[in-house]
């Protein structure tokens, strides 16, 4: 059986077929194929909605065919599909909807709405085989601590302002860097590694506050002076929002007595940030799972598997005409079945 | 000195798009409405089926140029999205 996957919620257009099987009563998938295409706005810009569904429309179509092509499929194949309906920018989240609409209405194939978050915890799980993980996602978009319980994923913490991912986006682009600048910052904050200054570091309760940290950084670099060189203030940005958020997710798991640990989402290919978690976890005797680098990002392989525990695990699906989409579509709305 | 008040003209347009199959046709109607909500103040839309597999917008605005430029626009770039994965399927 096979699941089509598409997302479209920010700067990624991506295409993926999953297939999917029972074994030992345990539902299991294979990716098949991960085809996308990814925005990138003018230096020193963030993402324009519009633009970016510019650019998502004439992407569709060679990443649509790519992804059928590298599985080995046809559309005669797909079983049921499935797209990302939020959270999201909506000029973005309505170019995959149109997609996934039409080939559902034209091909009469089963359509499932998706929340992207979910996609990124559920692939994650997927990936690692943790059974009840602590999770941390965290990208452009998010940034939340989740536990699960009553069949939904639970925000345990989550940023009160802007996500690490926009404080990295957005202290990047105050340097002239191009979106996204994470791995930019990470390799400029690593040539002054050690050398640390203090800088606002904001954990109320589990919940974590960047803005004022990204003011301080910004500041920094524009102040006369000069006190700080690029590479220390990337290397203190780096240091204290990670720190907090290790903080946020080591108190969790301490509370939870949950006894694996699993990062998703964008952010999880920054290796710093896993090597802090990592020791968090180690002090908690706790395993640690990531999200491998390559499926880190947004991906159309998440919204498979999230359309098919969905579709197979709650028989669930829409009809073409009820297929919304929702810009802010909270993780903890959805119900969950577990696998 | 009398003042010249700025008014904007009430726009209609009427788009029609003819398709090859009925199939292809109902999908993409299917496909667009569900996106039909939410319009700013002042712009209407309807979308309907002519008997010789014709798709059938109608578009008003009383809100200036810019809203319905970009409704037009928007609309016709799903369209053609529709179409080519159609096409590409």
């Amino acid at each position: 059986m096979f699941c089509l996957g598409i997302e479209s919620t920010a700067h990624t257009f991506a295409c993926s077929v999953v297939q999917y099987s029972f074994y030992q009563n345990r539902l299991i998938g294979k990716i098949l194929s991960d085809a996308r295409d990814i925005y990138v706005p003018p230096t020193g810009s963030g993402i324009h909605p519009r633009d970016a569904s510019r650019h998502h429309c004439k992407a569709v179509e060679t990443v649509f065919k790519h992804a059928l092509c590298s599985a080995k499929v046809s559309m005669r194949d797909i079983d049921v599909i499935a797209y990302s309906a939020g959270p999201g920018l909506g000029p973005c989240l309505r170019v995959g909807a149109v997609v996934a609409r039409t080939l559902s209405a034209f091909h009469s194939k089963p359509l499932v709405p998706t929340n992207h978050g979910i996609g990124h915890v559920e692939l994650g799980i997927m990936i690692s085989r943790a059974k009840d993980p602590l999770v941390l996602l965290v990208s452009g978009g998010h940034t939340a601590i989740l536990a699960f319980s009553g069949k939904r994923w639970r925000i345990f913490g989550e940023t009160l302002d802007i996500t690490l991912g926009q404080l990295f986006d957005q202290f990047g682009r105050s340097l002239g860097l191009p979106s996204p600048c994470g791995h930019e910052i990470e390799q400029l904050g690593r040539k002054a590694a050690g050398n640390y200054r203090l800088l606002p570091y904001v954990v109320k309760g589990n919940d974590v506050s960047f803005s004022g940290l990204l003011t301080s950084a910004i500041r920094s670099v524009h102040n006369k002076s000069k006190e700080l060189s690029l590479g220390e203030i990337s290397f203190s940005l780096q240091e204290t929002s990670f720190a907090m958020v290790t903080e946020a997710v080591e108190r969790a798991l301490s509370l939870t007595l949950k006894n694996e640990f699993l990062i998703v989402g964008g952010v999880a290919a920054n290796n710093r940030l896993a090597e802090m978690l990592k020791e968090a976890c180690k002090r908690q005797k706790c395993k640690f799972y990531r999200c491998p680098a390559e499926l880190a990002g947004d991906n159309g392989a998440q919204i498979a598997w999230a359309g098919i525990l969905e579709y197979v695990g709650k028989g669930r699906h829409v009809q073409v005409e009820k297929a919304f989409i929702n810009q802010s579509w909270r993780i903890n709305d959805v119900e969950v079945i577990r696998n | 000195m009398s003042s010249i008040r700025k008014t904007t003209p009430e726009i209609s347009i009427k788009l029609q798009l003819s398709f090859e199959k009925k199939k292809q046709l109902y999908a993409l109607l299917k496909s667009l409405k569900p996106d039909n909500i939410d319009f700013p103040s002042g712009l209407s839309m309807e979308m309907l089926t002519d008997y010789d597999n014709t798709l059938v917008i109608k578009l008003s605005s009383k809100g200036g140029f810019g809203k319905i430029i970009n409704t037009v626009d928007e609309i016709l770039e799903h369209i053609s999205i529709g179409v080519n994965v159609i096409a590409n399927a």
